[in-house]
């Protein structure tokens, strides 16, 4: 008897009574999908860079590079982090600034993305 | 066609809305090493002066920067500085004997005939080694000598990551065209 009758690729048209035959491969496929996704989100958060730095390296984000540019008549560190094919680059003013806002921009998943955005309090 | 200047953060969440909106678009980049003396050891802030300091020291932030030892700048091709010698000053910034080269980044997208950009300079890295070097006033057999060397600022460093479906060119120059069409 033929369960599930495809309808395009990814795509089953399941019976009520069937359900508990759903395949697994569905949700597989779409987080595959989410995977290859990338987003770009940028914010300023007036957080110290301190706690920027130890929620990045909490889910995983190492410190790859560093330079120092100037933008807007100041001069800022610029540092690079990497995991994988996703990168975060902060950027912090240098001396004795105030107030401190880091601009954080990620370049990553959707789900790394909020999760940088709470770690930092966004 | 009017030209809007964006700071970093401004310049990702344009480009954010624009891939959100489907709206198809071009990013232009542009990337020129630049030796102007532009930026020198004087006006840096302290954090970045203390990569120097091994050679160089001054009072505070646009204090003249005098040399403490003897060096070599070979980006400059090979200068010969001596102890003591005013190096930089914040109020001679033209005729400095020591300036630190950079590359002047810009990066602009063209979007319903505005242009929208961020620029900013990213300065190289500075080295001091001490080196056995020969010459007219350092001898034939040669002595040790600091050295300062400048390497540039990876690119992956400076480039804004951009997902792959954002198509990034790169330029040497932009080319303003006035449109008298639209008076017509």
């Amino acid at each position: 008897m033929n369960l599930c009758k495809p309808l395009d690729s990814g795509t089953f048209n399941i019976g009520i009574g069937n359900l508990a035959f759903r395949p697994i491969f569905i949700p597989e496929t779409r987080i595959n999908r989410m995977k290859g996704v990338q987003k770009i989100k940028s914010i300023s958060v007036l957080v110290p860079l301190e706690r920027v730095q130890v929620s990045l390296s909490k889910i995983g984000f190492m410190l790859d590079d560093t330079a120092t540019i100037v933008a807007d008549g100041k001069f800022w560190s610029k540092m690079l982090y990497v995991r994988g094919n996703e990168t975060i680059s902060v950027s912090e003013e240098i001396g004795d600034a105030y107030p401190k806002d880091p601009i954080i921009t990620i370049c990553g998943s959707p789900m790394t993305i909020s999760k940088v955005v709470k770690g930092v309090g966004g | 066609m009017p030209l809007y200047e964006c700071n970093e953060h401004q310049f990702v969440e344009n480009i954010r809305r624009l891939l959100e909106s489907k709206e198809r678009f071009l990013v232009n980049r542009k990337i020129i090493v630049h030796d102007d003396a532009r930026y020198g050891p004087a006006t840096m802030p302290d954090q970045e002066f203390m990569r120097y300091e091994t050679i160089c020291a001054r009072k505070s932030v646009n204090s003249t920067v005098y040399s403490k030892v003897p060096f070599v700048d070979s980006f400059h091709g090979g200068r010969m500085h001596d102890e003591g010698e005013n190096l930089h000053t914040a109020s001679a910034l033209l005729f400095p004997r020591i300036s630190v080269p950079y590359y002047r980044v810009e990066y602009s997208v063209n979007v319903w005939g505005g242009t929208y950009f961020f620029a900013f300079d990213a300065l190289f890295n500075p080295e001091i080694v001490i080196e056995k070097r020969t010459g007219r006033r350092l001898g034939k057999s040669g002595a040790l000598i600091h050295v300062l060397r400048y390497s540039p600022p990876e690119e992956r460093v400076l480039a804004i990551n951009l997902p792959k479906e954002v198509m990034v060119f790169d330029v040497k120059h932009m080319v303003r065209v006035i449109d008298h069409s639209s008076n017509f």
